[in-house]
């Protein structure tokens, strides 16, 4: 029931795993375990599902994605 | 005499808390969720929360619509989504995948072609054909990534177990993992788990006893399941195997 979603990464990469913010403000840890790119870097963009990192996303791309999603009038896309 | 069913918005929450309270999906508070899901809020309050799923929402109004059935959250949707059931029957695979284009095209991370592939293979809008067939994880776990992708394929369908024991909020149950044998994804050795059936004593099933048959979720215990259920619940994830299963290996 779960999708792909955006996270920015807001720590550093300890122990497999990195602190991100979801488009709704909540912190978490996801692992790095099935993440395919880069050490990821705060302020980096990447796409996690259920824990796990997955891909990083481009700036541009990311920001593409949150303009759609404010288009559709998803309040936390800012 | 046959048990009323509970209301379609409570069950989706009972089944909705589990990964929400992990941060996976659905709105930002799994408190509130798992309150309303344990205490019975009203059908209007779980229904705009329901709303917030952007995984299964889908799938429920696909399910009503082609059963002409209005409501996405009624009892027997709900329990189509969740356990199957035959409205399932009477959702064509070509509206399914239509509807899956439509709502998870560029989000799955992972190939969309196999998505369409396997709806129009026999898939079904059952919670396991999103899990087995939408995520990216099988994909990964075919090219022979270890862990995660068959933890998150296992505890991310709906299984099922039969309750051994039971100690405040934990009860420990019997019931098989996921297992991968070459490409094929099946049911594989038994193995005993614990889950929660409630925190705190917050939770769904108050009076569960050794030898019960649980549907689980995540790390949670959602529902008792009388024998009807439980061969539904076996009989629809194992054709949702087999859809996987039958598709062809990437050229």
């Amino acid at each position: 029931m779960c999708v792909s979603r955006l996270h920015r990464v807001v720590g550093a990469v300890q122990n497999g795993r990195v602190t991100v913010h979801d488009l709704d403000g909540r912190e978490r840890s996801i692992s790095l375990l099935a993440y395919d790119g880069p050490r990821p870097e705060p302020g980096d963009w990447i796409v996690a599902h259920s824990g796990y990192a997955l891909t990083p996303v481009e700036p541009e791309e990311a920001e593409a994605a949150l303009s759609e999603l404010r288009a559709l009038g998803e309040p936390n896309a800012e | 005499m046959t048990a009323r069913p509970l209301p379609g918005p409570l069950t989706f929450a009972r089944f909705a808390y589990p990964p929400n309270a992990l941060g996976y999906c659905g709105p930002a508070d799994p408190d509130s969720l798992l309150q309303a899901a344990a205490e019975g809020a009203t059908a209007r309050e779980l229904s705009v929360v329901a709303s917030c799923f952007a995984g299964a929402w889908p799938y429920l109004n696909l399910i009503s619509s082609s059963n002409g059935i209005e409501d996405p959250l009624d009892s027997r949707v709900v329990d189509a989504y969740w356990i199957g059931n035959s409205l399932l029957e009477r959702v064509p695979t070509s509206a399914l995948a239509t509807q899956l284009q439509g709502s998870f095209e560029g989000r799955t991370g992972g190939d969309f072609a196999s998505v369409t592939e396997a709806a129009l293979l026999g898939g079904a809008a059952h919670h396991s054909f999103h899990v087995f067939a939408v995520y990216p994880w099988l994909a990964m776990l075919r090219a022979g990534m270890d862990g995660a992708p068959l933890n998150v394929l296992d505890q991310c369908r709906i299984r099922w177990g039969t309750v051994r024991s039971v100690d405040g909020d934990i009860v420990t149950v019997r019931g098989r993992a996921l297992a991968i044998e070459g490409r094929l994804l099946v049911e594989g050795a038994e193995r005993v788990e614990e889950a929660r059936r409630s925190l705190d004593g917050i939770g769904f099933t108050d009076d569960l006893a050794p030898g019960d048959a649980v549907a689980l979720h995540w790390d949670w215990v959602c529902q008792r399941l009388s024998s009807g259920p439980l061969r539904r619940l076996r009989s629809w994830t194992g054709r949702m195997l087999q859809v996987v299963n039958a598709l062809p290996a990437p050229q």
